[in-house]
């Protein structure tokens, strides 16, 4: 591994991107290797100052401020509250060594388990707040931990904390030279970025990035998101618990500073220092802070100051840490496209392997299946054979739904029924309420009153994610893709993100979803989409791409709010085409739009709202199949909804019946 | 009873300083949707500087004023130099770059001034009013009718007035109000100075009993962040109310339990109370509109 150092500065950068670029599994063992070997080189290069001693809190405060990254820069969750971890796991340690007598190895197996058990209580209440509230919640109670550990002095220490022996008896040695413990702490370093890596691999990093860039899409999608973050909390917490367990027994003393809130700020410093979503950037935020402050802070005290003004001018100039500024170098240096306009060319899978070029033998094999819904719902996919009671209407019933948003009745009283095999349409001035229905269908929002039926099972309680994964897939009015992420990725994510846990990940199904998502842009003729960058494609193609996404999992109801708006007619002829293969497979389909030739040429039945009330219903032809039908239909209405309602006077498609 | 009576007594004086550092981080929200964590370093500035000058030999008076002047200037140009250029940031830098000021702040105070433990006269010397075996100095009374006047001026300001609502409206939707005419950057430049204000008065009324030191400023941000919570960051008179029942809480607590467990358990249930108002708010599947 130290042959070749060229290649291994390449993997180190590639490795290293940002959250936001696909990161190679390819190149994780070499970062891995590259890493350690650096870390393990580090001390004898006779850098001034930078002895073992420091060397060993380095590493330690870089794992700490790992999962404090793992947070920020996966999820987007800004925790200011990162040393309540810390301080748990030195306390553990202090606490079970030195008043219990523990063994060191069952301490720091305690310390983590503990650390991990508070941060999972901690977390059910802390995940589910917005944003700032959970960044300074997290650094109250960083706060609140540091006083309490202030208030029991005869348990904890007080304020003076406690001392423990700097020998760390392992069972296989003992620990005490400087050395020794640079070593355990670089282990333990690459227990965490091992840790990491497992953590942000494949369908669990893709789907991180699908909530870091929209919630309301990933719970859309099947994403229990609340669980997800709760895991992600829980996770992150085991980093500076590792660290903290280490990191007082190898200083001798901790303090309830170390849990509190300077400690916390201190630890997002470095890696805002370093570089936030790069999985080093803690460690590299730490070696840069910890020893300009060695170099500078002999006397007087200038340790504070330089936290704070390297912090400060990393924020302000180097927004993606020193890593992002070296690679930012580095790539205009080589002349390869800067990261964040990574093309075609840096375009990898998140699994590292490249995705297989569009048309190849598999996707041909594939061509044989009907369009969508066809036969596999091998896995994942909820089973829904069988009607729950044999009165009841297959499909989906909405039954006397009303959502009123502070005093406006946005939707009254609404029934209507999607069979399965069939096309509903919902038309209605914007305003009607057509929307709110959708959300109210698809859970984003709760009824105040009625009740939503899929194939008889009532679906009126449960949350988003959870109607998902019985089959409702839904499409946006402005399609909601991971812009950072690749049309192929962001369909294999409609596929995984309904199907079990976050945690449970297979590559052989992902290598079956990747292949899936392929045969359907293939089908689509959209494969020259599939190594694109979703941020990168226009508003037609997002619509497709997310009505595919839509369709991946094989919903037994598709609710599409708006597909042909924006689209070209000869878009919305193929879009057509679409749906109606759909329909032939089963599907229940419900669709809004203001194209009536569009509606007219797919719909078996129209249902009209106004208010927020149906106020018309009845098969398609009788309601929007002749011009007079349709004029009587917009009668009152202003000539806006009108001219909409006949873009193309559409008599070269939609052939009236 | 006296026990009873002085724990209100000082509550309400702690209660005040809360409040007036949650009003002025509920300022800097409304005007810039910036958690503006740099705030408690507005009182850290005013009170050390106050204390610096009247060692100095500078009278009371005066002072005080340049203190307050300080912190208002801080606050201005904070919004001026730092904020103004970034506010298409992502909230969570933005966070994190107050923070950064914040600590700059104490880095600074750090090494211009040290650790040690900053305090100055108080304006009213009279003796202190005792009510039922209760005292409450002076300065103290002073201190809450201050504040008091401060939330219901503020209050009646961004209810009655043009301006106040002005910057009501930029708050809830600056592009539209500076399509009418309302001068946004104005708006949020006025808030900043509002809050530094603040800083600075409670910083004036307080350090003679409290005293103050260079890392004063991030304790007293988080007791106004947890009040400014209260208030939905958007509401003074209930930040108001807020800070001094979080001062109360804290007070009996310390009075009838362990002064030790102030901190803890009044972040404790304020959080707790925080997280049940908030669960309230939230939409079904925790977003914004599809």
């Amino acid at each position: 591994m130290s042959g070749d150092s060229s290649r291994g500065i390449a993997a180190l950068l590639r490795g290293a991107r940002p959250a936001g670029q696909a990161t190679g599994t390819a190149a994780g063992p070499a970062l891995l290797a590259v890493a350690v070997v650096v870390l393990l080189v580090l001390p004898g290069l006779g850098l001034p100052r930078l002895t073992l001693n420091l060397g060993a809190s380095i590493v330690l405060f870089g794992l700490a401020a790992t999962g404090l990254n793992l947070m920020l820069g996966y999820v987007g969750m800004l925790s200011l509250g990162g040393a309540l971890y810390l301080g748990a796991g030195g306390y553990i340690v202090a606490l079970t060594t030195q008043t219990w007598g523990w063994p060191v190895l069952g301490a720091l197996f305690a310390a983590i388990a503990g650390s991990l058990l508070l941060a999972l209580l901690l977390g059910v209440i802390l995940v589910g707040l917005s944003g700032h509230y959970f960044a300074v919640a997290n650094l109250g109670l960083a706060t609140a931990l540091d006083a309490l550990l202030v208030a029991f002095p005869q348990v904890t220490g007080g304020t003076s904390g406690l001392t423990m022996s700097r020998t760390l008896d392992l069972g296989v040695g003992t620990v005490s030279s400087d050395l020794g413990w640079y070593l355990v702490a670089v282990v333990a370093a690459v227990i965490g970025l091992l840790v990491f890596r497992w953590t942000v691999a494949g369908k669990r990093g893709r789907i991180l990035r699908l909530v870091r860039a929209d919630e309301l899409a990933a719970n859309v999608l099947g994403v229990r998101t609340f669980r997800t973050k709760l895991l992600v909390y829980v996770i992150a917490a085991f980093f500076p618990a590792l660290a903290g367990a280490l990191l007082f027994p190898f200083s001798g003393l901790v303090t309830p500073d170390d849990a509190g809130a300077v400690q916390s700020v201190q630890l997002v410093a470095l890696i805002v220092v370093g570089g936030v979503g790069y999985r080093l950037g803690g460690f590299i935020g730490a070696l840069v802070i910890l020893w300009l402050q060695a170099l500078v802070d002999t006397s007087g005290n200038w340790s504070l100051l330089i936290y704070a003004a390297v912090f400060l001018l990393v924020a302000f100039y180097a927004p993606a840490g020193i890593i992002g500024a070296i690679r930012g170098g580095w790539t205009r240096l080589v002349g390869a496209r800067a990261p964040s306009a990574a093309g075609p060319a840096a375009v990898q899978s998140a699994d590292g392997h490249e995705a297989p070029a569009r048309g190849g033998a598999f996707t041909d094999g594939a061509e044989g299946d009907t369009v969508l819904g066809s036969g596999d719902q091998a896995d994942g996919a909820p089973s829904r054979t069988g009607l729950a009671d044999a009165g009841e209407q297959a499909g989906l019933v909405v039954r006397g739904v009303s959502k009123s948003f502070g005093g406006v009745a946005a939707v009254r009283d609404v029934s209507l029924v999607v069979p399965p095999g069939t096309i509903v349409a919902l038309i209605g001035s914007n305003g009607a309420g057509k929307s709110t229905l959708v959300n109210l269908i698809s859970g984003i929002d709760r009824p105040d009153t009625g009740t939503v039926l899929l194939d008889g099972r009532d679906l009126t309680g449960l949350r988003a994610p959870e109607r998902t994964r019985m089959g409702i897939a839904r499409t946006f009015q402005v399609p909601r893709l991971v812009d950072e992420l690749t049309i192929i990725d962001n369909l294999v994510l409609g596929e995984e993100a309904a199907e079990g846990s976050f945690l449970r990940r297979s590559r052989a199904r992902e290598a079956r979803h990747r292949q899936r998502a392929q045969a359907r842009l293939a089908e689509g003729a959209l494969s020259e989409l599939a190594g694109r960058r979703a941020g990168a494609l226009g508003t037609g193609e997002r619509k497709f791409v997310e009505l595919v996404r839509a369709l991946t999992a094989n919903p037994v109801v598709c609710l599409l709010d708006e597909p042909a708006v924006g689209l070209s007619l000869d878009e919305i002829a193929h879009l057509s085409d679409w749906l109606l293969a759909l329909r032939d497979s089963g599907a229940a389909v419900l669709v809004i739009d203001h194209n009536l030739d569009f509606i007219h040429r797919l719909a078996d039945m129209v249902y009209v709202m106004d208010l927020g009330q149906i106020i018309r219903q009845g098969p398609a032809d009788e309601l929007v199949g002749t011009r007079d039908a349709r004029a009587s239909l917009l009668s009152g209405r202003d000539g806006a909804d009108a001219g909409n309602a006949n873009p193309g006077k559409g008599s070269h498609h939609g052939q009236p019946g | 009873m006296a026990l009873f009576l002085q724990t209100i007594f000082s509550s309400l004086v702690n209660g005040s300083v809360f409040a007036l550092i949650g009003v002025g981080i509920v300022l800097c929200y409304r005007s810039s949707g910036i958690v503006n964590l740099a705030q408690g370093e507005t009182f850290m500035i005013a009170g050390i500087l106050t204390a610096k000058m009247v060692a100095w030999g500078v009278p009371l008076g005066f002072a005080g004023l340049a203190g307050v002047a300080a912190a208002t200037l801080a606050s201005v140009l904070f919004e001026r130099v730092v904020l103004r250029t970034r506010l298409n940031w992502a909230p969570e830098r933005l966070i994190i770059v107050t923070v950064g000021v914040a600590f700059l702040a104490e880095g600074v105070a750090d090494r211009l001034v040290g650790a040690d433990q900053y305090g100055f006269g108080n304006v009213l010397n009279g003796s202190p009013v005792i009510v039922g075996g209760a005292a409450i100095s002076q300065q103290g009374v002073l201190l809450v009718a201050v504040t008091v006047v401060i939330g219901a001026g503020l209050v009646w300001f961004f209810r009655r007035t043009l301006l106040g609502q002005a910057m009501t409206a930029s708050a809830e939707n600056p592009q539209a109000s500076s399509l009418l005419g309302v001068n946004v950057g104005l708006m949020r430049q006025i808030s900043f100075g509002l809050a530094g204000l603040l800083g600075g008065i409670s910083a004036f009324l307080v350090v003679p009993s409290s005293t103050v030191t260079f890392n004063s400023g991030l304790p007293l941000t988080l007791s106004g962040f947890a009040v400014a919570a209260f208030a939905n960051m958007t509401h003074p008179g209930r930040a108001l109310v807020g800070g001094i029942a979080l001062a109360l809480g804290e007070g009996f607590v310390g009075s009838y339990l362990n002064p030790t467990l102030e901190t803890p358990l009044a972040f404790g249930v304020l959080l707790v109370a925080g997280v049940a108002y908030l669960a309230r708010a939230e939409r079904f599947a925790g977003a914004r509109r599809a």
